[in-house]
């Protein structure tokens, strides 16, 4: 540590990262849900129909992507909302989301933090996977990620194992040479969606694109949520945000301990961002090779607008 | 700080900036870091490695800092007290006893200064503690009038030479922003300063008696027979042979050796000649004849020209001899007689009355070469001490000098609003969030 930077345990931070699914997110999970809900009724009257004729169980729609078969746009659809939607039909067995957690230790970072937002995002996703017919799966480290466990959302009566499993992760525990992509070898059946949530600071585009494309298969969706603290988006937030001066903060790596000086000039701060946006584009571009989609999320905003642009794409 | 104290009252307060100054820089120094986790630590040290950002950790102060460093500041100055001097260099003008017991020895019999020497420094160093000029005006009080406008006094007048015996008119000095220095209290001052050096009984010679010496032993009188010092004095060859007469005469009969001033001693060794009869000019060429005291001699008139030591040291003449028409023929001074007539010719008359006559003109200017001084002096005791005025009037120069001039209080006061002012926006920017 620096000398003149304030003491600053990266455990005590990790401690107080620890993800809480209490009554008031549930609530809002059901809010969240019924509103999903709400828009889907508007929108599978009208895939119902073409899927029964088909002999097939329809389940929804999700937005259309370049490459797609135009057989499987909803016209009906697109007559009406002036906007590619294309059905999505149960098969054989109930479509899978399959989830990716990322567990390493600097999803701790923010307030709320990184882990905390993605436990939430996750849950709503696969609670609203649930309640359109679907299963999800999620994928984290557990256990200090000496081993990576699979919490699947069937039901929802299955909510209350599924949030244990989120409480349960410990990133204090987590090694700080743990890489969130191993969670992407562990092997997986064909999902019909697959989501990582993940900063994706310690992980490769290409690689990262390549191996969910892997997991998803040909036909499968393939998401990418980054999720990155308030400071992490804009440090120029950090001086709106009550600290003494736009000079006055060290940045802190929770993995390796490492503490890098700010010394608060525009032209650097310009410079991180455009850096930042970089880092996005890259992975932007990586995922649109393999027909993937990029989100991103910040750990203090509401889980339900991102839940809801990517809702639209879930079985 | 002398500088300094030309623009600023008290100075010293002046060194409140230094901490003023360190106070601000704090400010100004990058505050000790505050350690924010983050996850992306990586792309700030892709930043760091392409950015020489590393250098020292200083900014601009807020501006709150600015404003109230800048009332400190001038606070400081206020104190200061700012604003140039009306006179800058305040004169003060030193009375200094050049009496005979100011030559014995200062201190105790080992040290080789004389109470003149460490007089003097005691003067300095009263110039300097009251902020007045290095440059003084030196009044030497047995010769008022005069006075030397120098940073020591003149050469002469510390030289060990011979010995005023005649009091000082301390008196006439006592004014506002005058010192007084002597080894004793002459008079207490009503209005100047005194510095009073002290002295204790040093014994020594007090007389010469022909050939003998006379000593105090610090009890007693002791005749040492043939111990006088060798006494001599100066005549001017240009008063005439007739007046060189009457002085061998007296001389050999004091045993005293007569020199001209080509065969003194030296310029330097002519301050310890007993006595010097010199002539006030050069001859006019006017004859006059002069009855004096039982005596009478045709003589010739000289111009009367200020003489070079009559101005170096400057002393009330007593008139010996006089015309009514021309004034003062023959004057004297301890030490010293100066003519402004010689006689061509014997003075005729009574050759008693003659003799008595000269003799006591002689006699009476006559003067003990060091290091006779009279007992007098030598038993003299007193201890140091050091006042100031107490008369209700006296504002000598340097409290005058001290006081705060009223310039100097509307610059104070100017400074004390501009700091008040810069304080409040100070404050005001500290509570009001950016």
């Amino acid at each position: 540590m620096k000398p003149g930077a304030e003491k600053l345990v990266p455990e005590s931070v990790l401690a107080a990262a620890r993800v809480h699914l209490g009554r008031d997110f549930l609530a809002r999970l059901e809010r969240h849900v019924a509103r999903l809900r709400l828009l889907g009724s508007r929108l599978d009257s009208i895939g119902a129909f073409q899927a029964r004729r088909k002999g097939l169980e329809f389940l929804g729609h999700r937005p259309y992507q370049a490459g797609e078969d135009a057989r499987d746009l909803d016209w009906s659809l697109l007559a009406r909302l002036d906007q590619p939607f294309v059905r999505v039909l149960r098969g054989q067995g109930r479509p899978l989301l399959w989830m990716a957690l990322d567990g390493s230790r600097s999803m701790g970072v923010g307030r709320p933090s990184k882990l905390q937002a993605a436990a939430e995002l996750a849950t709503a996703l696969g609670f609203a996977a649930v309640s359109g017919g679907g299963v999800a799966q999620l994928v984290a480290p557990q256990n200090g990620a000496r081993s990576i466990t699979r919490t699947t959302l069937g039901a929802p009566r299955d909510l209350g194992p599924w949030t244990q499993a989120l409480e349960s992760l410990d990133l204090a525990r987590t090694p700080p040479s743990w890489s969130s992509v191993q969670l992407l070898e562990a092997p997986a059946a064909s999902a019909a969606q697959v989501v990582f949530l993940s900063d994706l600071m310690d992980a490769d585009p290409d690689a990262t694109a390549l191996a969910l494309r892997r997991i998803a298969g040909r036909s499968g969706e393939v998401c990418v949520v980054q999720i990155l603290a308030r400071e992490e988006w804009d440090p120029r937030s950090l001086s709106s945000a009550g600290h003494a001066a736009a000079s006055a903060w060290s940045w802190l790596d929770l993995e390796t301990r490492e503490v890098c000086a700010h010394d608060g000039s525009p032209s650097r701060l310009e410079a991180y961002v455009r850096l930042l946006a970089r880092h996005r584009a890259a992975f932007e571009a990586a995922l649109a090779r393999v027909g993937g989609r990029f989100f991103s999320h910040s750990s203090d905003s509401d889980f339900e607008r991102t839940a809801c642009r990517m809702t639209s794409s879930l079985p | 700080m002398s500088g300094w104290s030309t623009l600023f009252f008290q100075p010293w307060w002046l060194l409140l900036l230094v901490p003023i100054m360190a106070l601000w820089l704090l400010f100004a120094r990058v505050p000790a870091a505050r350690l924010v986790p983050s996850g992306t630590l990586g792309l700030w040290k892709q930043l760091s490695s392409s950015t020489s950002q590393r250098g020292a950790r200083w900014t601009l102060p807020p501006p709150f800092a600015n404003c109230l460093a800048g009332c400190l500041a001038l606070c400081a100055l206020a104190l200061a007290g700012p604003g140039r001097a009306p006179v800058a260099k305040a004169q003060a003008t030193i009375v200094l006893d050049l009496g005979p017991s100011m030559q014995l020895p200062d201190g105790d019999t080992s040290s080789s200064r004389t109470r003149l020497e460490s007089a003097v420094e005691r003067a300095q160093a009263w110039l300097v503690d009251r902020h007045a000029s290095e440059v003084a005006i030196w009044i030497d009080p047995l010769a008022p009038g005069a006075s030397v406008r120098a940073a020591r006094p003149p050469s002469q007048w510390l030289a060990p030479g011979v010995q005023d015996a005649s009091p000082a008119d301390w008196r006439r000095f006592d004014q506002p922003g005058v010192l007084w220095i002597s080894d004793h209290v002459p008079c207490d001052p009503l209005q100047a300063e005194l510095v009073c050096l002290g002295a204790r009984a040093v014994p020594g010679p007090v007389a010469v008696d022909g050939a003998d010496r006379v000593d105090w032993d610090g009890s007693a009188l002791q005749r040492q027979a043939g111990q006088a010092p060798e006494l001599w004095m100066e005549l001017d060859p240009g008063l005439g042979r007739a007046l060189a007469d009457v002085v061998a005469h007296w001389a050999g009969a004091r045993g005293i050796q007569v020199h001209s001033p080509a065969s003194a001693p030296g310029e330097r060794e002519r301050t310890r000649a007993c006595l010097v009869i010199e002539a006030s000019g050069p001859a006019t060429g006017r004859p006059l004849d002069v009855t004096h005291q039982g005596w009478s001699a045709p003589g010739v008139l000289l111009e009367q020209s200020a003489l070079a030591s009559a101005v170096a040291r400057p002393r009330v003449r007593s008139v010996w001899l006089q015309d009514a028409q021309h004034g003062a023929l023959v004057t004297w001074t301890p030490g010293r007689i100066e003519c402004s007539w010689y006689p061509t010719k014997a003075p005729q008359g009574d050759a008693g009355d003659t003799a008595l006559s000269f003799a006591r003109l002689f006699e009476a200017a006559l003067v003990a070469p060091p290091p006779v001084v009279s007992a007098h002096a030598r038993a003299r005791q007193s201890g140091p001490s050091n006042s100031s005025a107490t008369h209700a009037g006296a504002r000598p120069v340097a409290q005058a000098e001290r006081s705060f001039p009223a310039s100097r209080a509307r610059a104070s006061a100017v400074l004390c609003l501009l700091a008040a002012g810069l304080g409040l926006l100070g404050l005001w920017m500290r509570q009001v969030p950016h």
